[in-house]
């Protein structure tokens, strides 16, 4: 089975549960007089739910055939591209999500940008260094003084 | 109305006013440019410098200046990096981005600023002449209308139902659509599918699903498989237009500019769905070869929401000018400014 | 606001001149602007990924957005993979909160769906987005059966 199946697979699966919530557990909660409106909000859900279905429904059938095309990116042959570097990326947005609150925005912010070049295999420091760092600054300066959004820029224990 | 022109010249020729014409069109493009910001952030920010001059043809100006410059630069970020800052720029990466891919970023970048400048222009000359007849027009859409103008903005995904692609692009609108009603509607109060979570009461953020949909799966592309430096540098800092794509974009400035215009006087409806009933149109309206090219980088392609959405920020000006109703959530913050400025607004 | 012309024509005008200013001082610092596909990659993605996360960080203002991007971003690449269309998706998610709020009033206004037909100008757009629906699969099937007919193969 190709991943475009497996994927409508999954994505009825999704389509399931959210009809079900919808159908069935939601009009429990319902105030009374909302109950004499024409239109709930389960109402649209509820279509919705079904129109995923035979969405999925068709896809996993295959009643429409659809031209193969070589994507941009086999993916069967997936572990020929630079995985690990996408792989460690996606876990260092993570972290960085972790960390911006308890850590603040300086030390995370610069070390985020630090570490994604390095994981792309840049290994000139000092350079790599100093761009993180500006950038950070400019990002800071920005965001802070110009737009004056709020955000911690030192671990709290710096009095940030 | 030549008189009022010549007083509104007069006015706007000012040493302040234009010298807050050009702070506003620097301040929205540049910060339009960086993803993330939109033109409702950048104003609401905006908004106490506008107040604080004390003259409300002034804070009008710069605050207009802004909203349009945010728009003017938001297509970069779209075009550049297929990270759209703004809901109207979404429909610009459909085909900006490709183009930038393809090495044809500057042509990319001067269709966008040209589209943007034609739209804007003729924009203004629609405002000036239909302003006072529109408001009364705008105020016969109601919800119904409302509802049918999304189902029509909708009808921009048949661009991407290639062939044997339909329900695919069927099960991607749905579940956009499902996205949507996680969080508190604006009419059931009621949250609805956070599963308990108390940061999903509000909902996905727009900026979340875009960068999520657009930037982050490009990014990641880009890391998997290196692109060669070599095919991209060849002439991308290349801005000429050929007369023979300068006569396909003509027919479509004109057409996008009306129709994003009478789109953008509707309260409500505005850049995003202009754009997108834009991009569907035109897509409709070319010829079997061009259709064909929507969606890989085809210069028409992007020439239509660019002009459209311009056009729309220009024609939501409309019920604002003349009703004094914001016609979208950028000119209430904007009615906003100028009500602090105790200035009487319309006949209400 | 007509009833301030003063106002009402300087903003106009106002439009023009920041238009025009708008243009000339983009086209010059367009090369520059373009420059940056050209920075280096190590350097660029990782920049590309910071300010995806500081836009969904501004917007939603709690870092729980942070790692709703990050999911959504995996999931949406697998879909790519498997040649599914984003762009749908975004659109959806856009035009679905208005769409539904429009749909639910009016069907409390109405008491029902009966504002279809009965509203002359909703009845018109549904038909054009309707025929904005079905006019391209039309012409592709119009189009593949004469490819047929010549029976060029293609």
């Amino acid at each position: 089975m190709a991943l475009d199946r497996w994927i409508a697979l999954i994505l009825l699966g999704i389509c399931l549960v959210y009809g079900y919530t919808a159908w069935f557990t939601m009009d429990a909660g319902l105030a009374p007089f909302m109950k004499r409106n024409p239109i709930w909000p389960s109402t649209f859900p509820k279509v919705l739910s079904i129109l995923g279905i035979v969405a999925c429904l068709i896809i996993l059938s295959g009643v429409e055939k659809s031209e193969v095309k070589i994507a941009e990116i086999d993916y069967r042959r997936l572990h020929e591209y630079k995985l690990g570097q996408a792989l460690l990326l996606l876990a260092l947005m993570v972290a960085y999500a972790l960390c911006l609150r308890p850590v603040g925005f300086l030390p995370s912010t610069t070390a985020f940008l630090f570490l994604g070049a390095f994981i792309l295999g840049e290994r000139k420091w000092v350079l790599m260094l100093s761009v993180a760092v500006i950038a950070t600054m400019i990002v800071w300066y920005l965001v802070q003084q110009v737009l004056g959004i709020y955000m911690r820029p030192l671990p709290g224990f710096f009095g940030g | 109305m030549l008189e009022g022109l010549l007083i509104g010249l007069q006015t706007a020729m000012s040493f302040q006013n234009l010298a807050m014409v050009i702070a506003g069109c620097l301040i929205g493009t540049f910060i339009g440019m960086l993803p993330g910001l939109g033109p409702m952030s950048i104003i609401a920010i905006m908004i106490p410098i506008a107040i604080s001059m004390g003259d409300p043809s002034a804070a009008l100006i710069l605050l207009a200046g802004v909203y349009y410059g945010a728009i003017f630069g938001g297509s970069t970020s779209s075009i550049l990096l297929n990270a759209p800052g703004v809901a109207g720029t979404v429909a610009s990466s459909f085909d900006g981005y490709p183009m930038a891919q393809q090495g044809r970023a500057g042509k990319a970048l001067t269709i966008a600023a040209v589209c943007s400048f034609a739209g804007g222009t003729i924009g203004a000359i629609l405002l000036m002449i239909f302003a006072p007849m529109l408001s009364s027009v705008a105020l016969l859409f109601h919800s119904a209308e409302y509802f049918a103008l999304m189902v029509v903005g909708l009808s921009a995904i048949a661009a991407f139902a290639g062939t044997g692609q339909v329900a695919k692009a069927m099960i991607m609108t749905v579940f956009g659509l499902i996205l949507a009603t996680v969080g508190e509607g604006a009419l059931f109060s009621l949250p609805r599918f956070t599963g308990g979570v108390m940061d999903l009461q509000s909902g996905f953020g727009f900026i979340t699903l875009a960068m999520a949909m657009f930037a982050l799966p490009e990014a990641l592309f880009l890391v998997l498989k290196p692109k060669d430096a070599g095919s991209v540098e060849a002439d991308i800092t290349d801005l000429r237009i050929t007369r023979v794509e300068a006569r396909s974009i003509a027919p479509i400035i004109g057409r996008q500019s009306v129709q994003g215009f009478f789109i953008g006087v509707l309260p409500g409806a505005g850049a995003t769905i202009a754009s997108f009933l834009g991009y569907a149109v035109e897509r409709n309206l070319a010829t079997k070869e061009e259709q064909a090219e929507f969606g890989k980088g085809s210069i028409t392609g992007l020439a239509a929401p660019e002009t459209a959405n311009n056009a729309a920020c220009t024609g939501s000006f409309v019920p604002l000018l003349t009703l004094g109703i914001p016609g979208s959530g950028t000119t209430a913050l904007l009615l906003g400014a100028l009500v602090a400025q105790t200035s009487r607004l319309g006949h209400g | 606001m007509i009833d301030e012309p003063q106002i009402f024509w300087a903003v106009i005008m106002s439009m023009f001149i920041g238009n025009l200013v708008l243009l000339i001082l983009n086209l010059p610092l367009i090369p520059y602007i373009a420059k940056v596909l050209s920075i280096p990659r190590n350097y660029l993605i990782p920049f590309i990924l910071f300010f995806t996360l500081m836009g969904a960080y501004i917007g939603q203002n709690n870092a729980t957005e942070l790692l709703i991007l990050v999911g959504f971003g995996v999931c949406a690449t697998a879909l790519k993979f498997a040649d599914y269309p984003l762009a749908p998706l975004l659109i959806g998610f856009i035009l679905g909160g208005m769409l539904e709020n429009n749909f639910a009033r009016s069907m409390q206004l109405y008491d029902g769906v009966s504002f279809i037909w009965e509203r002359p100008m909703t009845l018109g757009l549904l038909v054009i987005a309707a025929i904005l629906i079905l006019l391209p699969s039309y012409r592709a099937r119009r189009a593949r059966a004469r490819a047929e007919g010549v029976a060029d193969g293609d």
